[in-house]
């Protein structure tokens, strides 16, 4: 499904009608647009209830200090796996 | 203003038993702040727990806008700060994330840190606010 839209004065440009027939888009519901390249964005089209969305994201997510010592053995960890490559 | 950390990012999803203290927080504290490395150690907890890289660039830029939406500021790490960090490091047991928090969180204004983690309390700079 590929469509075109233009940029209308202040940078709007409307959904097309394909598009939001296809995700049941709503007035108040986020687009994030996510760097791809230079010239391409991913739009990621997202309820309106950011805080559930956020739940949703960031299910299973517990902040003990064990949690917090795991996320930052594996930031390391992973800094130097792509070091010694 | 004070300084929110972590903790305060995923108390902003609806299921986290600390969401109403942090919408309170919002409505207690009309200025905030958020440190870079909150983020940092958001999106690694988001990793380690094997959340895809699409994903943590989702919940990050949506916690971004939430904030900006709120007029929370966020404060970039400085080198003053990452030294300061290590230097934490070398006295204090907290991960490598808290100390630049912390780091962050001593340099600001007026020194308060809202937390309910009490590894902020080991160096006694600044005052920490426990979200509840």
């Amino acid at each position: 499904m590929t469509a075109v839209t233009r940029v209308r004065p202040r940078y709007v440009v409307t959904l097309p009608r394909s598009i939001r027939k296809r995700r049941n888009v709503r007035v108040g519901d986020n687009v994030v647009w996510l760097p791809v390249s230079d010239r391409e964005f991913l739009a990621v089209i997202l309820p309106s209830d950011r805080y559930q969305v956020l739940a949703d994201l960031m299910s299973g997510i517990e902040l003990s200090h064990e949690a917090r010592l795991a996320a930052e053995k594996s930031y390391f960890s992973s800094a130097a796996r792509k070091a010694r490559h | 203003m004070p300084v929110v950390e972590s903790e305060f990012l995923l108390a902003l999803r609806v299921d986290d038993r600390k969401h109403k203290a942090a919408l309170a927080t919002f409505d207690k504290y009309p200025t905030l702040e958020v440190c870079t490395a909150a983020f940092l150690e958001t999106a690694w907890l988001l990793r380690s727990k094997g959340k895809t890289p699409t994903e943590v660039s989702l919940a990050l830029s949506l916690l971004k806008s939430e904030l900006e939406s709120r007029d929370v500021a966020e404060i970039p790490v400085t080198a003053s700060q990452i030294g300061r960090a290590h230097d934490i490091l070398t006295r204090h047991s907290m991960t490598f994330f808290d100390a630049l928090i912390l780091a962050n969180a001593e340099e600001s204004q007026d020194r308060r840190l809202i937390s309910s983690d009490s590894s902020f309390d080991s160096t006694g700079t600044v005052e920490r606010i426990p979200l509840k």
